[in-house]
């Protein structure tokens, strides 16, 4: 777009920003969505623990940022604007601000006959997802996991994928 | 990319100019009008 209007992608981006903040009609589903779609092509830094996604709508990445700060969380941003990085910690917050409640009861229920735990610690939806996410950060070491292609192409609605990999993962 | 329908593109521009920003808007608000125009009818 920046060669066919022949101006700098900066100026671009501001005015895909400025139109996005004026005239869309953009909501809380369509994020959601978008949240979902960017996750799906995201990856694990096992040497960060941090999950790390490209989110090139300002709207978008300003949105979820903004979500983020409302639970006490940060994005990382430093590198490149259109990169995210966020701690697995902050990334369970949003992934459970985001998820439907009734996916949510479903990962805890089929989590729970996977995962081995102490009496008194109820299992919760965070809990099941630190200890993934941590057993995934100590398998991985330093490398890079293309954590999105592996465990979450199912989006909001369809968490099977999510659900086979955790259990086969939780189980061993 | 270009705009094919023109005559969609010029009754989308009057319409949202004539209802959010005659006589109120500066330069910027104008180019941010005719970029989101522009968007809305080539993606």
């Amino acid at each position: 777009m920046s060669l066919d209007l022949q101006i700098p992608e900066t100026k671009i981006r501001r005015l895909a920003y400025e139109s996005d903040l004026k005239y869309s009609q953009i909501t809380e589903a369509d994020i959601k969505t978008a949240f979902f779609k960017k996750v799906a092509k995201s990856k694990f830094r096992g040497d960060l623990n941090k999950v790390e996604f490209v989110i090139e709508n300002k709207f978008i990445r300003t949105s979820i940022g903004a979500q983020l700060k409302k639970m006490g969380h940060y994005a990382d941003s430093s590198f490149n604007s259109e990169i995210t990085r966020i701690h697995i910690e902050s990334f369970i917050d949003l992934l459970a601000c985001y998820y439907p409640e009734k996916a949510i009861e479903r990962i805890v229920k089929e989590g729970k006959s996977a995962i081995s735990h102490e009496k008194n610690t109820p299992i919760t939806f965070k809990l099941i997802l630190r200890k993934f996410l941590e057993g995934l950060a100590a398998e991985s070491g330093k490398k890079v996991v293309d954590l999105g292609a592996a465990y979450f192409t199912g989006g909001a609605e369809n968490i099977t994928p999510l659900l086979s990999k955790l259990k086969s993962y939780l189980s061993v | 990319m270009k705009v094919t329908d023109k005559e969609q593109f010029a009754i989308e521009f009057i319409e949202q100019y004539a209802t959010r920003g005659f006589g109120s808007m500066t330069k910027n608000d104008f180019e941010v009008l005719v970029f989101n125009c522009y968007v809305s009818m080539v993606i």
